[in-house]
């Protein structure tokens, strides 16, 4: 308060004068005068600064009235009235002249103005009062899923939308193609081989060879050229204007020369004469435009001119001509020359998809030709749909909504893969907006499917973002096949829908009643589309996040990262019986394959696969690439059960299908029923099932074999990767363990967990609770626990003789009898972990107990564990949790415990800080980590395998000591929890994929990872954190990020509902590792992405890391390290010879049996202890050969020196009594420490 | 006593300074230590290894068996990770007779064990919590500088580490140590086998500093003239093999009788750790039984001393009032308050969970709570408070958004 007053004081005096004197300043320099009249207004100001505090502000007549003003200043903040003079003091004092100004000229007209409101960064503007428009805006952006969102998708519009008018070049470009073709002298008609002559050159006249004009004898019907009857810009160009479809390059503009109905007589839509025809007039069109642009000086030349297929359709190709910098265009642009029939050229009736339009001996009579007829159909309707989206533009009221909804449906397609003609078009998207905006007739009702009832459309009002979620509303929940859509709402289609229906099982007709749009699709394309809006709207369920980036920046083209699945099958060999009708409908052998292999897979896989979805491109004209999601809960069922022994013609048709493999099996239920087994040998490989089912159904019905089939996820080295070698594993294993996977662990934890609970009454204190917490127990280590053969281990070679333990955590009761003093509780654990050996050892009388002590442990901290190795081959390490020990510590560290006559002594801070961090995490998060992560293996079935996968890929790439494997699998856990825009993996190596996907996108310096480990879920099943925690999370991670600019302390945040910090796991995280970490994903990604293209993925090489970047490598011998065996490249020699010649052993280790004993690992760990943040450490804890070093750069300048400068140092060359990090000293001393273990140290 | 030291060491270091340059008072000493072989660095069979002496300069008050002979102590920094205290020895014997060395950073004593032995002087129990900071200034305490070794701390009753090397048996000179010893009838405890294979553990590197105590002082003016690299062939091995070649390192070496079994490093290191952390559960009980049994006695002794100080029998407070606390094993009431005699609660603990208790009170009283928007004003002001909150919010995220259009993420292709 006394502060305000102050400068209000000051203000009096000054501002006045101030503000006369800036304004005759500011035309030129201040000359003298002028200066001391500032100088002397600045004094004032200072003297009643000075001054002020040392007067009384009560009796003080300026201060009392400093205080009026203050009062004044605030009401008027409130009302807003008047009071213009008070108001300029106190701006011009606060040094914003301008700013305010400009505000005052706003203020008095509040109310509706029509100037947008400019906020300014000034605190004060912010209470300005709100004009009707600013509401507006605030309110609109909060219904369109919040500020952000709304903004960011103005962004991208605005990056994306071209203005309306067109720009001169390309308006001059397409005047010249119009007037060219306009101004073509025509040709009289001749017959076929004639006019080809004539031409010159090939056509490539579409259709089986049966209707070729120049190989047929009886063609009668002649070709000609005939000026067009008009040219018309179609497409939606014309309409919304342009859109940017990459860097300098512009969306097509499409010209549609209408052909005259002179050149064509009624029976010409009868065996491709049409087609014949029109590919004859536009290569006419397509032979002077290359002339043309061949021609310099023209403002046509230099353009290229190609043929496309129109819409995936070869029966129309159209011209494509690429124009840009050399025809003077910004942006280069592709323009397509179509040619079109007009509108009456045939019959409506006599174009009905139910006919046969083909007359050939081989077509019988009651064919159907729907294809054939909906391209003729086609060709018509350019302007119809033109209309159809001039009709939505002016329809819709919201300024370019329709140019931004196909613009945003463009880019949510093309971002997720979708083909043009499969959806990814603004034709497809007009189409949709046209259902949404004006609504449609859906049949079905009353499960007839010619039954058709209106739905009514949203209305006009809707912006492109509230239109975008009604379109993926409306086509992810239809079950098209059931419920046919006619997007025609008048009276009289063209076509009547019965007729559509009756040839369609899937139908979605246009607007002008006359076509189904799908008519071209496969089944999987329209599975992928509406797959693909289920999942957005899934994603957008969640209404606290921001989803802009998945939903429409984050690429998920890459097919591999999609499907479950991804197969590419090489089809040069296939057998496929086809006819002429067949050839008619697909013409080409591509399309006719990927038809017949959808069609098998689709019935052969029934319920394990969700979508089957056949792709071709032109690149690969002799590959079909299948991609498969699967159903995670049936794709890896053994046993498909076909129908019982009593129907014969269906088991007939079942054997048919599946050959040999088709049985006849009695049930447990007493019924009789042919089946189909599929044998794995151990559990994981349940996964190649459906693999297994393609091979066999390719082999048997297409002639396709099995290396002609290439798979993603099914290759065998995906798991060989967390295997070991099967002779290091029968070595060392219990025969036959490979069967079982991480069932004899489990087993084993069962029979503690019994023998625990029956010994209670033997023991001082009862035992509260076991609960288990290491990955052993869930599902989730690397490698398989396989139990080791006790009797065979001390044989066997050393390079594989280590043995993983589980790490368990017992409770016992609360009692008086335990000490309140810190090192006497470890004394009484050690006291019952001595009791409880003594039983364990009465009960399993062939198991083996230690007490093994933590080495470096301090006296308070808990300190030592019982280890376990039971009979039956598997470890454990029991740990004993008291609960008082947090409490005691809590206090010591605090310092402010209540005390008691009986307190005891309390121990230093310096040990409690670790102690406490120690405890926490052993007995506290460790368990409830557990608890919360092992039940996702039971919900999804892959996550175990995919977890297994991630953590191989990072210890392959020596981040062993750098990354906890809780914070793994936490990473893991995103990908099934928060699966984006994509539905959930189902198969593993789909689930590392998607996780080295989030390691290259997640952007973690500018945001966390928010799991939602144990929310619930909502409707799609995704589970959701409540909106409160969330924020709270958020807001800790800003707080802590404006703290700690350069990320120095926690790079990764991983946030759950139980860590609201989001650093329990992963606050080891430097930036330096964060970043590798990053780079390593990103190389991985690309490898990847080059090698499903090009359908060779090494996935070996993914598991090896470049050496390059280390500044020393310490390699170790390999024949010593006890996970030797586990490595990614361990070489078979060294145990096959090693088991061969078992008398000529040479071992270091001895028979003993040593548990989780990895001297090199201890080793790699020691260095980092000893040389802390001297040098960085890396290493692979599964059999890694080499130890990576890193030098801390921030360590190497020279220093004056001191005692505990945490680094070996020597003194630096020059004058200064400086010293500097002796690198030699320190690198030798690692070699003494690793003596026995080191084969050789590279120094770079 | 301290006064007596400063005058040497500064002389000492003007002298010197012809010779060789001090850093920070420190004389850097190059160390040529045998370099193991490997089939990459065979060439160089020696390297350097600095470390660097200064006379000590003691601290006052401090009771650490070291400052009991200041001016014939050397302070020594930057020692290799895996110097033994025997390596040491043989080092710094060139200049005179050690008497013993020291590492620096100690384990931190039993909390429990401390309080008992201060009983009877009060002075004592401070200067006992100043321990392990005996260092000057420069030699700020480094945190991660505790070396936590359980087994070192359970053997507290050890005076001062023991020489295990074969060397020369040197004789300790009496000297009366205030070390404030526990009640002789406070139970011994059977202590465990070591869980370190090695005498001396591995310190941590650049932190490592030890006190090496001469009979007297003439040593320390000799290490401070001292000029030119020192070879120490035998580093980490015996000292009878201290003469003959230095060892080929290879694994069939590991077992050679020339490395010194008590320090072993690698390989041999790891695996002899194995086993030392697997003591025999025979020793543990007894270990855990005696541990158990001195606590139990040590906790008696403290409760008896404070009920004899306090006063027997119930609490009474200034007001005369009989205060009830919570007992335990050994005492039935009574309370330890800061200073006066037993105020039982009189902890800012129980403060604090009183305070926040009433406040929860208060928040779920649905008593006469002040109405919101009684006055007009107050509803305006809320009114605008959300609006500015709503245009914040809005300029926060066009701002975050315009940081996201920088970098280039919407772009539509």
């Amino acid at each position: 308060m006394a502060d305000v007053k102050k400068r209000k004081a000051g203000e009096r005096t000054s501002g006045p004068q101030k503000r006369a004197a800036k304004r005759k300043h500011l035309p030129r320099r201040p000359s003298s005068p002028e200066l001391s009249d500032v100088a002397t207004s600045g004094e004032n100001v200072v003297g009643t600064l000075v001054m002020d505090p040392m007067i009384d502000p009560d009796d003080s007549p300026a201060s009392s009235e400093g205080g009026e003003d203050v009062s004044e200043g605030w009401v008027e903040g409130v009302e807003n009235e008047d009071g213009d003079g008070d108001d300029d003091d106190v701006e011009d004092f606060g040094g914003s002249v301008e700013e305010e100004a400009e505000e005052d000229d706003v203020e008095p007209e509040a109310g509706p103005s029509t100037t947008k409101p400019k906020p300014t960064p000034n605190g004060k503007s912010k209470y300005r009062p709100p004009t009707m428009e600013e509401l507006e805006t605030l309110r609109q952006t909060e219904s369109s899923g919040g500020n952000t969102f709304a903004l960011q998708l103005d962004a991208l519009l605005t990056s994306t939308l071209l203005s309306k008018t067109p720009p001169a070049g390309l308006k001059d470009l397409l005047a010249t193609i119009h007037s060219h073709i306009m101004s073509l002298h025509s040709l009289p008609a001749l017959l076929p081989p004639k006019a080809c002559k004539r031409f010159g050159q090939a056509i490539p006249f579409p259709g089986p060879d049966v209707f070729h004009p120049l190989k047929r004898a009886d063609v009668k019907w002649t070709l000609g050229w005939e000026k067009p009857e008009e040219v018309i810009i179609g497409g939606s160009w014309g309409v919304c204007g342009g859109y940017r479809k990459g860097k300098k390059e512009m969306g097509d503009v499409n010209v549609v020369a209408v052909m005259p109905a002179a050149l064509f007589s009624p029976k010409d839509r009868m065996d491709f004469r049409y087609f014949h025809k029109r590919i004859y007039y536009l290569a006419i069109i397509k032979k002077s435009l290359e002339m043309l642009g061949e021609k310099s000086g023209a403002s046509l030349s230099g353009i290229k001119v190609r043929w496309e297929d129109a819409h995936g359709d070869s029966r129309r190709p159209i011209i494509v001509i690429s124009a840009g910098k050399e025809q003077g265009l910004r942006d280069s642009v592709e323009i397509s020359v179509s040619a079109a029939a007009p509108g009456a050229l045939f019959q409506p009736s006599s174009l009905s998809p139910s006919k046969s339009l083909l007359r050939d001996a081989g077509i019988p009579e009651s064919a159907q030709t729907p294809l054939y007829s909906t391209s003729i159909i086609q060709d018509t309707l350019h302007k119809a749909h033109l209309l159809h989206l001039h009709h939505l533009s002016q329809f819709a009221t919201v300024d370019r909504m329709v140019d931004a909804f196909l613009a945003l449906w463009r880019i949510w397609a093309s971002r997720r893969g979708l083909q043009r003609h499969r959806g990814g078009s603004g034709w497809f998207a007009s189409m949709l907006l046209g259902w949404v905006m004006d609504g449609v007739l859906i049949g079905g009702s009353g499960g007839d499917r010619t039954k058709f009832r209106r739905e009514p459309g949203l209305g006009k009002s809707l912006t492109a973002w509230a239109a975008l979620k009604a379109a993926w509303e409306r086509i992810g929940s239809m079950d098209l096949s059931k419920r046919p859509v006619s997007l025609c709402v008048s009276q009289d289609p063209m076509i009547p829908l019965p007729q559509i229906l009756e040839s369609f099982s899937v139908a979605l007709v246009d607007p002008t009643g006359s076509i189904n749009i799908f008519a071209e699709w496969d089944e999987g394309d329209i599975e992928l589309l509406q797959y693909h809006a289920r999942e957005t709207l899934a994603l957008l369920e969640h209404v606290d996040e921001d989803h802009f980036s998945d939903v429409f920046l984050r690429n998920l083209s890459i097919t591999s990262g999609v499907y479950d699945d991804f197969l590419t099958i090489d089809i040069s060999s296939i057998r496929l019986d086809t006819d002429v009708l067949e050839e008619s409908e697909r013409t080409t052998k591509l399309r006719r394959a990927s038809q017949a292999i959808s069609s098998l897979l689709r019935r052969g896989l029934t319920d394990r696969v969700k979508l089957v979805h056949c792709s071709v491109d032109q690149d690969h004209p002799d590959s079909v690439h299948v991609g498969l999601i699967y159903n995670s809960s049936s794709a890896t069922r053994v046993m498909d059960i076909g129908p019982s022994s009593d129907s014969k013609a269906e088991g007939q048709a079942f054997r048919e299908f599946w050959g040999d493999k088709a049985e006849l099996r009695r049930f447990k239920d007493g019924s009789i029923s042919e089946s189909v087994v599929w044998s794995i040998v151990r559990p994981e490989e349940a996964t190649t099932i459906p693999y297994q089912i393609v091979c066999w159904l390719l082999q048997r019905h297409l002639d396709i074999s099995t290396p002609q089939v290439t798979t993603f996820s099914a290759k065998r080295s995906w798991m060989d990767i967390l295997q070991v070698d099967a002779a290091a594993r029968d070595a060392i294993n219990v025969a036959g363990s490979e069967k079982l996977g991480f069932r004899p662990i489990l087993d084993g934890y069962e029979e503690l967990y019994k023998l625990l609970k029956s010994i209670d009454n033997e023991l001082p204190l009862s035992i509260l609770q076991v609960q288990p917490a290491s990955e052993l127990l869930r599902y989730s280590t690397t490698f398989v626990p396989h139990p080791i053969d006790i009797a065979r281990y001390p044989t066997a070679p050393d390079c594989l003789k280590y043995v993983s333990r589980a790490e368990i955590v017992v409770q016992f009761e609360s009692s008086p009898r335990w000490p309140d003093d810190l090192a006497a509780i470890q004394k009484v654990k050690f006291a019952l972990m001595e009791k409880l050996a003594g039983l364990v050892r009465h009960a399993q009388r062939d198991s083996t107990i230690n007490i093994v002590f933590d080495p470096h442990a301090s006296e308070i901290e808990d300190s030592a564990g019982l280890e376990i190795l039971l009979g039956s081959g598997v470890a454990f390490l029991l740990r004993i949790y008291h609960e008082r020990e947090r409490t005691l510590l809590d206090r010591a560290i605090e310092g402010d415990a209540p005390a008691f006559g009986t307190s005891l002594p309390l121990p230093p801070r310096r040990l409690a800080i670790p102690a406490l961090e120690l405890h926490v995490r052993r007995f506290i998060h460790l368990p409830r980590h557990h608890a919360t992560i092992a039940p996702l293996h039971h919900r999804y079935p892959s996550y175990s395998s995919a977890c297994r996968l991630l953590k191989r890929w990072f210890s392959a790439h020596m981040l062993s000591l750098k990354i906890e494997t809780e914070a793994i699998e936490l990473l893991m856990a995103k990908v099934y929890l928060q699966p984006g825009s994509l539905g959930c993996p189902a198969s593993a190596p789909q689930g590392f994929v998607r996780a080295i996907k989030v390691l290259t996108e997640w952007d973690w310096k500018i945001e966390p990872i928010i799991l939602p480990l144990s929310g619930e879920a909502g409707k799609s099943g995704r589970p959701r954190m409540d909106g409160e925690v969330q924020n709270g999370i958020v807001r800790q991670f800003e707080a802590r990020r404006t703290k700690d600019k350069t990320y120095l302390h926690s790079a990764w945040v991983i946030a759950t509902e139980q860590d609201h910090t989001g650093l329990r796991w992963t606050s080891g995280i430097s930036k330096v590792v964060a970043n590798r970490v990053r780079s390593l994903a990103r190389a991985t990604l690309e490898a990847i992405r080059t090698a499903t293209l090009s359908s060779e993925l090494d996935i070996r090489a993914l598991f090896t890391t470049p050496l390059a970047d280390y500044d020393v490598l310490v390699h170790l011998h390999s024949g010593i390290l006890p996970t030797y065996a586990q490595g990614v490249h361990a070489d078979a020699a060294n145990w096959v010879s090693e088991a061969r010649f078992k008398n000529a052993r040479r071992t270091v280790y001895g028979d003993e049996i040593r548990i989780a004993f990895d001297p090199a690992l201890a080793f790699a760990q020691d260095i980092q202890r000893l040389y802390g943040d001297t040098l960085l450490v890396f290493f692979d804890q599964h059999g890694g050969q080499v130890i990576g070093l890193l030098w801390n750069p921030d360590k190497v300048p020279s220093r004056a020196l001191k005692p505990f400068l945490g680094y070996s140092t020597k003194p630096s060359a020059g004058e200064a009594a400086l010293v500097t990090l002796d690198k030699d000293a320190v690198i030798t001393e690692i070699q003494r420490l690793g003596e026995g273990l080191i084969k050789s140290i590279v120094v770079k | 006593m301290p006064k007596a030291v400063v005058p040497v060491n500064k002389g000492k270091g003007k002298s010197t300074v012809q010779h060789s340059k001090l850093y920070t008072n420190f004389l850097p000493i190059e160390l040529l230590l045998p370099a193991p072989s490997t089939s990459s660095s065979s060439q160089s069979r020696v390297t350097s290894h600095y470390i660097y002496v200064r006379p000590h300069t003691a601290k006052s008050g401090s009771t650490s068996s070291v400052t009991a002979s200041p001016e014939s102590t050397v302070f020594v920094a930057n020692i290799p990770v895996d110097a033994s205290e025997r390596d040491l020895r043989v080092l710094f014997g060139r200049w005179g007779v050690v008497e013993f060395v020291e590492f620096t950073g100690g384990s931190g004593a039993n909390a429990l064990e401390q309080a008992v032995q201060g009983l009877g002087e009060d002075d004592e129990v401070e200067q006992e919590e100043e321990e392990g900071e005996e260092e000057s200034d420069d030699e700020a305490q480094d945190p991660i500088n505790d070396l936590r070794d359980t087994e070192e701390d359970n053997v507290t009753s050890r005076p001062e580490p023991t020489f295990i090397g074969n060397g020369p048996k040197l004789p300790r000179r009496l000297r009366t140590r205030r070390k404030p010893a526990l009640p002789v009838s406070v139970p011994e405890v059977e202590a465990l086998p070591p869980l370190d294979p090695r005498s001396t553990p591995y310190g941590r590197s650049g932190s490592r500093c030890a006190h090496i105590v001469y009979l007297d002082a003439l040593p320390l003016q000799r290490l401070m003239a001292h000029t030119g690299p020192i070879h120490l062939p035998s580093y980490g091995l015996l000292p009878q093999s201290a003469y003959s070649k230095p060892a080929k390192s290879s694994l069939k070496s590991m077992a050679s009788p020339q490395s010194d079994p008590s320090n072993p490093t690698g390989l041999s290191y790891y695996i002899s750790q194995y086993t030392s952390l697997r003591p025999p559960l025979g020793a543990i009980k007894a270990f855990a039984d005696s541990s158990m049994a001195r606590f139990d006695h040590l906790q008696s002794l403290l409760l008896k001393s404070r009920a004899k100080q306090q006063g027997a029998g119930a609490l009474v407070d200034e007001d005369g009032f009989t205060v009830v606390v919570r007992g335990g094993r050994y005492g039935r009431t009574g309370g330890r308050g800061p200073g006066s005699t037993g105020v039982a609660v009189a902890s800012k603990g129980f403060g604090k969970n009183l305070a926040s208790e009433q406040d929860d009170g208060k928040r779920k009283g649905s008593g006469a709570r002040p109405k919101e928007d009684f006055y007009r004003f107050q509803k305006t002001e809320r009114k605008r408070q959300e609006l500015a909150g709503l245009r914040a919010k809005f300029e926060q995220d066009k701002a975050k958004v315009d940081e996201l259009k920088k970098t280039k993420r919407f772009t539509p292709y």
